[in-house]
């Protein structure tokens, strides 16, 4: 049987970005990133090719659906990278605002969970819009 | 020869870049080929996560919209 595949042309894909930073809570932003990713809630998208100007992560991000942007804390350095490319219009999460402080909150199960769990309502509740 | 990738499995907007893309090769008066890459394993190896996408001698140029004569010509010139 020859089944078509689907055209992916009409499902642009939501694009999750992390700080990925050295702090706790970078990292636990990051786990609840990547676990988005793995459970295909979302695609992680890689912030370094947008901070690096890489063509081709640059013209995919244009044509995503929407754009999530993850910091662990409010140095907000990967908000301020998608700005320096002209990205906006994204949503934006610090995960210092789950009430944690930088530094004083060890990576466990539990808080990755947490903050993945805050981007999967962000997922829901943010409206689809083409990101300007 | 300019080579020109259309990647998309086929549907309207594929078409329609497909068209746009030869119109802007015609009007710049380049010799050009079209190639319809349908395949989305295929696709997915240019590194594209949107299609429809357009690529010129094998690097990305376009994705996730079906750009105009205009905007093709710029890409092609």
């Amino acid at each position: 049987m020859n089944i078509r595949p689907k055209c992916t042309c009409d499902s642009a894909s939501d694009l999750l970005f992390c700080c990925s930073g050295v702090a706790d809570t970078a990292e636990i932003g990051d786990r609840a990133v990547r676990a988005l990713h793995r459970n295909g809630d979302a695609k992680m998208f890689c912030l370094a090719g947008i901070g690096g100007g890489v063509e081709l992560i640059l013209l995919n991000t244009r044509a995503a659906g929407r754009l999530f942007v993850v910091d662990g804390c409010d140095g907000d350095c990967a908000r301020k990278t998608m700005e320096k490319q002209g990205f906006s219009g994204f949503t934006h999460f610090r995960v210092t605002d789950l009430g944690w402080e930088k530094g004083k909150t060890p990576v466990t199960a539990e808080r990755v969970e947490a903050a993945a769990a805050e981007l999967r309502r962000l997922l829901v509740e943010t409206p689809r819009s083409v990101p300007a | 020869m300019t080579n020109i990738q259309i990647l998309g499995i086929g549907c309207a907007k594929c078409k329609q870049l497909t068209e746009n893309a030869e119109k802007a090769a015609q009007e710049l008066g380049i010799e050009y080929r079209i190639e319809k890459v349908t395949d989305i394993a295929q696709i997915m190896s240019y590194g594209v996560m949107m299609t429809p996408a357009l690529a010129v001698d094998g690097k990305v140029k376009l994705v996730g919209k079906v750009g105009t004569p205009e905007e093709i010509r710029a890409l092609l010139s």
